[in-house]
């Protein structure tokens, strides 16, 4: 069931001034309630955009507008910066000749997608590099300064280099060697961008819109686990909206796998892609198993990788013996 | 002692505290996910990846 504050903000979202009204009882609005949901969807820079550009001031308190008003600035100078340093990444790269693809946010943000550049809210840089570079990057970024974050050791291969972080620099970087990973690589994979790679162009590069939208709607139905739970995230939403005002073509061109029918389902309710599916009970049926065990073992994965890793990795059981002594 | 001491007149560079700077926010503040803080703070954002947006399961 969805809530008065969360129709008002997808209608703010998505609708024309006029259409505002839409099935929201203006009268009843929890502002409270509305910054906490705007909030958690990482919306509020875009509502405010939105309530702005549409002229909507007059609904809202004051006290309220200055608010969302000071997030917008905070996160668009934010923003600015998140060029500069794109900037300033891509000429060390080019220098050291490791040919790299801006993804996600940044990419988001290069594309011009958004009307306003404060719009979007983006934690850190993604880019793509190609796996022949691995160690090239790391030398790299080590002689520049990049402190590297070390994940837990992980039995499989990460989709991505450890996070570095400089500490002139506001924003962390994640070199990928993968869009997905593993177990996903078939549907969205490192491939994809063999020809983007092939172009010596030295200039900041992203991926074509359709890569761009199908990596904005796998990474939440897979790694943020939008799929497993049956859930929807409004800045994914606003991401493939945004990218389908820049050209209608895109969801046309995608193909309508389990995932993709998922997360447009899941946002059926909010009518703002007129997508219409063939589901037959029987897929439905299937969809919902395949959901429900996959929910099953990522609450569980931990506990059996854990094990398997701790009877077969010799290299595990150093790494936690090191653990244990550096802790005494 | 000492910690609790420090935090309490630690400033910002603005040259107001803490606790000032969220009075000055508003109620508003105090309502806002952590994930949204979380990348409007350089720190915070710095140090992982921000969280998944959307609510819990």
């Amino acid at each position: 069931m969805v809530c008065n504050e969360e129709k008002l903000l997808v209608n703010v979202l998505y609708l024309s001034e006029s259409e505002i009204e839409n099935n929201v009882d203006l009268i009843n609005i929890d502002f409270e309630k509305l910054i906490k949901t705007a909030s958690s969807h990482l919306m509020l820079p875009a509502f405010f955009i939105n309530v702005q550009k549409k002229n909507l001031t007059h609904l809202f308190p004051d006290d309220f507008i200055d608010y969302i008003q000071n997030i917008y600035s905070i996160n668009k100078a934010r923003n600015e910066v998140l060029l500069t340093e794109t900037k300033q990444l891509s000429e060390l790269l080019h220098k050291n000749n490791i040919n790299h693809i801006f993804l996600k946010g940044s990419a988001l943000l290069l594309a011009n997608i958004f009307e306003d550049i404060g719009e979007r809210m983006i934690g850190d840089i993604d880019f793509m590099i190609q796996k022949k570079d691995e160690t090239t990057i790391l030398r790299t970024l080590k002689e520049n300064n990049y402190i590297s974050h070390n994940r837990e050791f992980k039995l499989f291969k990460h989709k991505h280099l450890s996070r570095h972080t400089h500490i002139n620099k506001i924003f962390a970087i994640e070199p990928h060697i993968e869009f997905l990973s593993k177990g996903n690589r078939n549907i969205l994979s490192y491939n994809e961008l063999n020809s983007s790679f092939r172009d010596a162009n030295k200039q900041i590069k992203i991926p074509d819109l359709s890569l761009i939208l199908k990596h904005c709607i796998y990474s939440f139905q897979i790694e943020d686990f939008g799929f497993a739970s049956s859930y929807y995230s409004h800045r994914s939403i606003y991401d493939v909206y945004k990218l389908n005002i820049k050209d209608e073509t895109l969801i046309k061109r995608i193909k309508f796998n389990v995932y993709v029918k998922s997360f447009f389902l899941s946002i059926d309710q909010f009518k703002i892609f007129n997508i219409k599916f063939n589901t037959s009970l029987f897929s439905s049926y299937f969809v919902s198993l395949f959901r429900s065990f996959l929910k099953f073992y990522l609450k569980t994965y931990h506990i059996f990788e854990k094990i398997i890793r701790l009877i077969f990795s010799s290299k595990y059981r150093n790494y936690l013996i090191n653990k244990l002594l550096a802790s005494r | 002692m000492k910690k609790e001491i420090k935090n309490s007149i630690e400033n910002i560079p603005s040259g107001i505290t803490r606790k000032d700077a969220i009075k000055k926010m508003g109620k508003y503040a105090a309502l806002t996910a952590v994930g949204t803080f979380m990348i409007l703070n350089p720190k915070k954002a710095q140090a992982q990846s921000p969280a998944r947006p959307g609510a819990d399961w």
